[in-house]
């Protein structure tokens, strides 16, 4: 595990003004939703699959409770 | 068997008959062989495991014989015409009437299995072309990628299903069940009057093309659709072939799964052969997806092959 002090955890992304898109069009992905993000240097989109990765790792090691496995099963992009 | 081609890999399959045959093959080395005696043989490509077969009563009348022609393995090599391989044969449909669906894999020495892959390779865009026309959903370049990746991961070309004629179809067979939502469908298909009539969670977008429509929400349901590939059926009756593979597209996931479409396609082995075929003036080649295959398909194309 990366110490805290490190840069990475200091530079924190937020949602810009919860700014998203539907980039169902992209011909390249299959992302489905994106969200506008903002860190200290930068402004970036964030992927929806990124967001339910994270949740996954989040429920995991117990920082929400724990979602009911059907919720997983129906979710598209997990 | 009542089909023959005239060469290995993918290549026009026909009917047996003499008009067929003789056009097809001329009567010429290496189809017509000559004993001392002078009695002819003639041969020609098994259309499933690319063995060489030999054409039986050719030349008979379906009243004397009580039997139209017919192909049968003759287990050995041609030359210059093709080779025979006792693995792709005991997996053939026409290798006897006793025959049976195996969905198992074929060992690594088939022949047909490593073939597969460079045809893959130089054909993805067809390949993809086919499943999206007889579908009616336009696969985008991410589905293709991810749909090659499956194959791949699960090793495909070594389905005992595989042919060289029936590619598309079975890189759909491999993939996994994928989500609608976001696809585009054509536009008054039965796939789209199928979704019309029985989800009305579903919100069908037109494109700016006019010809699909795009499958999103109608913002207040989650829309949990989705399409996979089931059933490919091979069997053999009265030395015909008839292969099938269902397209399936169904709501929810099981002990609840409900069918919003379901197509049994008819799988043409002409089909994909005519599109490798046209001339490259009139072929359109879809670089993108060749770049794709072409990357994901590279070390293993040096390992397999």
């Amino acid at each position: 595990m990366k110490d805290a002090t490190d840069e990475i955890y200091h530079n924190r992304a937020k949602s810009d003004s919860g700014k998203f898109q539907d980039v169902t069009d992209c011909d390249s992905c299959l992302e489905e939703l994106v969200f506008a993000m903002k860190d200290k240097h930068h402004e970036f989109s964030l992927g929806l699959s990124t967001v339910l990765h994270c949740l996954s790792i989040a429920e995991r090691e117990g920082y929400v409770p724990k979602l009911p496995p059907e919720w997983w099963w129906d979710v598209r992009q997990y | 068997m009542d089909i023959f081609k005239t060469s290995t890999g993918v290549s026009k399959v026909e009917v047996i008959s003499p008009k067929n045959y003789l056009n097809a093959t001329g009567k010429k080395s290496p189809y017509c062989h000559v004993n001392q005696m002078g009695k002819e043989s003639l041969f020609a490509v098994c259309p499933l495991c690319e063995n060489p077969i030999q054409i039986i009563g050719l030349y008979k009348s379906t009243l004397e014989s009580g039997r139209k022609p017919y192909g049968k393995h003759c287990r050995k090599t041609i030359p210059g015409l093709a080779e025979y391989n006792e693995t792709d044969y005991l997996d053939c449909p026409f290798s006897n009437p006793t025959w049976q669906q195996d969905d198992g894999k074929r060992k690594p020495e088939s022949r047909i299995a490593k073939k597969m892959l460079s045809l893959l390779a130089e054909q993805f865009d067809r390949v993809i072309y086919i499943l999206s026309k007889d579908t009616d959903i336009k696969i985008s370049t991410a589905l293709a990628t991810k749909m090659l990746e499956a194959y791949i991961a699960n090793e495909g070309w070594r389905y005992k299903t595989a042919t060289m004629n029936n590619l598309p179809w079975v890189l759909g067979e491999v993939a996994k069940a994928y989500p609608l939502f976001g696809r585009r469908i054509r536009k008054d298909s039965e796939l789209y009057c199928a979704i019309e009539k029985l989800c009305p969670e579903v919100l069908l977008q037109d494109d700016n093309t006019g010809s699909y429509s795009k499958v999103l929400s109608n913002g207040k349901q989650y829309v949990n659709l989705n399409f996979v590939f089931v059933d490919h059926s091979i069997n053999v009756q009265d030395d015909h072939l008839n292969e099938t593979i269902d397209f399936w597209v169904f709501r929810g996931r099981a002990p609840k799964i409900e069918t919003i479409y379901r197509k049994k396609i008819q799988i043409r082995t002409d089909y994909f052969f005519n599109l490798i075929s046209l001339p490259e003036k009139r072929s359109y080649r879809n670089q993108k997806l060749l770049e794709v295959a072409s990357k994901i398909l590279k070390n293993r194309l040096t390992t397999e092959v």
